[in-house]
């Protein structure tokens, strides 16, 4: 096969009785070679590729030819493989696909997590047939985070042993809660500018710690931080606001976020002041306003508990 | 003189809740409102024994044109143990912006002991006099002081 046209090794790739996840890690490692006189081709097998198979293709059109005409219909596979969870393989593949249009990382790295999540489908699939052991995975699967707000890099609440980084762990059994020394932190300054430098880091930690499925707890300007960080590539599985003040300047990019939930107290003089609104009056976001007051009240365990509002977020989550 | 609009009427209702946010939360609605009338009543709760409260009237009292209360009690939320009065004041003093910098450089000429915390939420604040008045702290007698001004000014910016 290597002495084959790259054109011809996509026909054969195409043609083969490959499993789908098979297919497609080879057209991303092939992508390198295509060069824009296959692009026709690429078109006309996007027509009829199977899911995974087409959003490789979809991705190497856009490495050939930096168009990114296919966007949308990444966002549309992303969005009906985020609700089928037999689609696990096809929303993380489209989702970093996506993320690559973006501008999220460069080729090589994305190929390589690409090649990555496809190996932990295959190494899942060989341990459903009793087959292989299990190898340690790069890319993580899943990894929550939890963001500070304004001024509150300093507090305890949020870091490993803080009273909700602890709730969240161990009582809302969120084993996957990072919380390595090399966490991730902003400088919480009340800042235009620092929000989005911090929206740029938090880009690049995801960056440098791959995980198929991002969850983030955030408070108060710790959310906008985080919405912010969608406009740059990452996408997030589960986005939790914790008294946010929201800002139409500071909104998601919705497309990256899969469920968004806005928690907020019943009174908040800070969200008050803060130039913002309480709520987003989006669909695509669950509002719940607590009985609780006060800024602080939203990362209180005591509050979550006597709220029920573990069950507002719909966890258990998988 | 005409009825104030539901809205008004029901802030000015809640300045008397039981419940301490609600009270803030219309003492600072009040204010971005233009209420000038609820202005006696918020210069009475700028004096609350709560801080929650007190700061809030007193960015209500800024917002409606009262710009001679003393902000040592805001200053004074900046060093709180409580994130939230943290977060109450750094909110307030950057919203009432360049007007509140020439009373928070009293603060700091008089020695505050909040005074760290001040030339923090100066630069938040931004601005030529805020940098002024944090660049004269960088040769303060207080070596820790002097430190911070320098810090915070080497990460200057003005959104």
């Amino acid at each position: 096969m290597a002495n084959q046209s790259p054109l011809t090794q996509l026909k054969s790739i195409l043609r083969s009785k490959r499993p789908a996840a098979a297919k497609a890690q080879l057209i991303i490692q092939l992508t390198p070679e295509l060069r824009k006189a296959e692009v026709d081709d690429i078109v006309n097998a996007i027509e009829v590729a199977e899911p995974l198979v087409e959003v490789a293709l979809m991705y190497a059109y856009f490495e050939i030819t930096k168009d990114d005409s296919y966007e949308s219909a990444l966002e549309t596979i992303l969005k009906e493989s985020a609700n089928n969870h037999e689609g696990e393989e096809l929303y993380m593949l489209t989702r970093l696909a996506l993320g690559r249009l973006h501008g999220q990382e460069p080729k090589e790295t994305l190929a390589e997590t690409l090649n990555t999540g496809l190996k932990i489908t295959a190494v899942r699939e060989r341990a459903v047939r009793g087959v292989g052991r299990a190898a340690a995975p790069q890319l993580r699967e899943r990894i929550t985070i939890m963001i500070h707000g304004t001024w509150a890099s300093g507090e305890t609440w949020w870091r490993p042993g803080g009273d909700f980084f602890q709730f969240v762990k161990d009582e809302l059994e969120r084993p996957d809660l990072y919380g390595a020394k090399d966490l991730f932190q902003w400088s919480g300054k009340n800042w235009e500018s620092s929000r989005r430098t911090a929206a740029n880091d938090l880009n690049s930690w995801l960056r440098s710690h791959p995980s198929a499925v991002v969850n983030i707890f955030a408070h108060s300007h710790g959310a906008n931080v985080a919405m912010l960080a969608t406009h740059q590539g990452i996408t997030v599985n589960r986005l939790v606001m914790l008294s946010p003040p929201v800002r139409r300047d500071y909104f998601a990019k919705w497309s990256n976020v899969k469920n968004a939930y806005n928690i907020q107290a019943k009174f908040d003089p800070v969200v008050a002041i803060a130039s913002g609104s309480q709520w987003f009056n989006l669909p695509n976001v669950k509002e719940k306003q607590m009985q609780a007051s006060g800024h602080s009240s939203s990362h209180d365990p005591g509050v979550w508990r006597a709220e029920r509002l573990a069950k507002f977020i719909e966890m258990p989550w998988t | 003189m005409n009825s104030p609009n539901p809205d008004v009427a029901r802030l000015r209702q809640a300045l008397h809740s039981a419940n301490r946010h609600e009270r803030a939360q219309a003492a600072v609605e009040l204010g971005k409102q233009g209420d000038r009338d609820s202005l006696d009543e918020l210069r009475v709760m700028a004096n609350d024994p709560d801080d929650v409260v007190a700061v809030s009237a007193i960015f209500g009292c800024w917002q409606l044109g009262e710009t001679t209360l003393p902000v040592d009690r805001v200053a004074a939320s900046l060093a709180s143990a409580d994130e939230e009065k943290v977060q109450l004041a750094v909110q307030a003093l950057c919203t009432m912006g360049a007007a509140v910098v020439p009373k928070l450089v009293t603060l700091l000429d008089a020695g505050s002991p909040y005074a760290l915390s001040i030339v923090q939420v100066l630069a938040d604040i931004g601005g030529p006099e805020s940098r002024k008045a944090v660049e004269r702290i960088t040769r303060s007698g207080d070596p820790s002081l002097a430190d911070a001004a320098r810090t915070v000014l080497a990460d200057w910016s003005d959104d």
